[in-house]
């Protein structure tokens, strides 16, 4: 056996073990590397390419740290490869990468990050209905601002306040103590 | 709608991603996926049973050709190389130019002679590296203008090419570097892949940083300076900054910047080993509780006689001073400099972070075909490296060490002396 397999042979994590963690944690990793690479398919590539990195090199995972920052680290790393294979500039850079990763750990809370989910709901689910009404027009019916506020009938900017209302209401009640 | 911050962009994508979930579909492709990654092991793949026939019917046909030559082809291949003595009834050819004996392994705390006798000693009676932990005042040399800071974008791509002079620029610090090229060519190793690919030489020097002691409570600046192992006129600086992980701070420093004003009187010229991180080259940055970061400057000294009439005329003081290290940051409110008057040191004196940093930027720019470093071979790298410590950046750095070297097999388990045993922070 070559040094570096003994290296990584030694797996703290077994294939069950990794599969659980994966299905916990692939939602909100993939609304991560969305926010990376701004589309879906794009997105559900680099996480896969992620998993299996994470796997193959699982040895070196240190189960005492965060496994979702672990993962969201790999994701990075494979999506700015990704922007240099293809010759892209690297859209967001040091600083807004910082300010993402900051913000997953934060909005986590004390809970594990793959319960983000769930708290998000909880928040959602305290916001008043008119803005309520429209982070669901937007963001779960995916509509365009125009579509949207033609839907809700109400202008534009009011929509934009609205928005912009619950998004800060929802970061307030994330940050919160759950 | 666009000019969303990067929040407010994750934060609809999570929205979106908890009122229509991703199918299972997805997960059970990922589960296929990572099933696949194991059942095919690429380092055990094995050539085709007709490609290897082929190979062999190859070099056959190459072996006759050449032991079996023709007059006119005799004679090509003699007026090619007129130097090479001639045999009757063989062409002569030139010996391959690269083709090495196989390296023997150094024991792990051993320099290479060769290179040891360019680095030579540390002064007698001279301190161990010290790591000022006062907050030392700024140290400015007079009549000069250190105003002007390197701007982005006028270090190019290439390292060892470009050169900044000393008494116009101060560098600024990246506070903080990727680790990509250094986990990808990680990767590819594993996966027996070519090693040469997308290096980035200060990202291998940074994947080489210690973690900050649990215990560390404020943010600590550690510097040295050894006799560079390229050029025995130039020296390397390596400057390691570590943020503690301390009450539960997401966050170790915020808006910090970090900028190195070289001593005219030491250095004439430095040039920072590898290339600035886009986006992150003068201005400011967060940094998170419990990382740390390395980075490394080949610092060229002025000519002797230039050296003698600017000591003369400079504040005795800060005379013995290298460069000084300068640390502005929001929070927490305190601002640092740390002269580095550290005395040069031979390389196995420095501690292993310092040690694998350099071993770290020869075998990226080894790997990237810099010239500058051909003449160390990777048994020499071997030796400056040193041996591993439990931090696991160093132990794949001598993973690959090995396999470069072709030689030992072994990977030292075991902590280096005055090496602390730090788990590595996730990343």
């Amino acid at each position: 056996m070559n040094p570096l397999a003994q290296a990584v042979s030694h797996i703290p994590m077994d294939r069950a073990a990794f599969s659980q963690m994966a299905e916990d944690h692939y939602r909100p990793l993939l609304a991560y590397a969305r926010t990376l690479t701004g589309n879906s398919e794009g997105a559900k590539e680099i996480v896969q390419e992620a998993f299996i990195a994470a796997w193959q090199v699982i040895g070196r995972f240190d189960i005492t740290r965060d496994f979702g920052s672990w993962l969201r680290g790999i994701t990075r790393n494979k999506w700015k490869d990704q922007c240099r294979r293809n010759r892209r500039e690297v859209p967001l850079d040091d600083e807004a990468l910082d300010r993402l990763e900051y913000a997953m750990k934060s909005w986590s809370g004390e809970s594990s990050e793959s319960e983000i989910l769930d708290r998000l709901a909880g928040c959602r689910a305290k916001l008043p209905e008119p803005l309520a009404e429209a982070v669901r027009v937007f963001y779960d019916q995916e509509m365009d601002g125009e579509s949207a506020s033609v839907t809700l009938g109400i202008p534009p900017a009011t929509l934009r306040k609205r928005l912009e209302r619950a998004r800060h209401a929802l970061r307030l009640c994330l940050e919160s103590k759950p | 709608m666009e000019n969303q911050s990067p929040e407010d962009r994750l934060l609809g994508e999570l929205l979106r991603e908890q009122a229509n979930p991703t199918d299972a579909k997805f997960l059970r492709s990922l589960e296929s996926a990572i099933r696949a990654s194991d059942s095919t092991p690429i380092r055990e793949r094995k050539f085709p049973v007709r490609a290897a026939i082929a190979a062999c019917v190859l070099i056959s046909g190459t072996a006759v050709w050449i032991a079996f030559p023709s007059e006119e082809k005799r004679q090509v291949a003699v007026v090619s190389d007129s130097r090479v003595p001639e045999i009757p009834g063989r062409v002569q050819i030139r010996p391959a130019a690269a083709k090495s004996e196989k390296a023997t392994p150094l024991p792990r705390r051993d320099i290479p002679p060769e290179i040891s006798a360019t680095l030579g000693t540390p002064p007698l009676g001279t301190p161990p590296i010290p790591f000022p932990g006062d907050h030392h005042p700024l140290v400015r040399l007079r009549d000069l203008n250190f105003s002007k800071s390197v701007a982005a974008g006028e270090i190019p791509a290439a390292p060892g090419t470009h050169w900044m002079d000393a008494r116009n620029f101060t560098a600024s610090l990246p506070a903080r570097l990727p680790v990509t090229s250094f986990e990808k060519i990680w990767e590819d190793f594993l996966a027996g892949r070519s090693l040469s690919a997308g290096i980035r030489v200060e990202e291998w020097v940074n994947a080489m940083a210690l973690p900050p002691p649990e215990d560390m409570i404020q943010t600590e600046i550690h510097t040295w300076v050894s006799p560079c192992p390229w050029n025995p006129a130039h020296h390397l600086a390596g400057i390691s900054l570590k943020f503690p992980n301390q009450n539960n701070a997401k966050i170790a420093v915020r808006e910090i910047s970090a900028n190195i004003e070289f001593n005219p009187a030491k250095v004439e010229q430095f040039r920072f080993l590898g290339t600035r991180p886009a986006g992150n080259a003068t201005g400011t940055s967060n940094v998170p509780a419990g990382t740390s970061t390395f980075a490394l400057y080949e610092l060229s000294p002025p000519p002797a006689h230039a050296k003698r009439y600017r000591l003369t005329a400079e504040n005795p003081e800060v005379a013995g001073e290298w460069f000084a290290v300068s640390l502005n940051h929001r929070y927490p409110d305190e601002a640092k400099t740390v002269p580095c008057s550290t005395p040069l040191l031979a390389i196995n004196d420095c501690p292993a972070e310092f040690r694998f940093a350099t071993a770290a930027a020869i075998s990226a720019m080894k790997l990237a075909e810099n010239r500058e470093v051909s003449a160390l071979d990777w048994n020499q790298i071997h030796g400056l490296a040193g041996a591993a410590t439990a931090h696991s950046a160093h132990i794949q750095l001598i993973a690959l060490l090995d396999k470069l070297v072709g030689g030992s097999q072994y990977i030292s388990s075991q902590p280096a002396a005055n090496v602390p045993v730090i788990p590595r922070p996730g990343k």
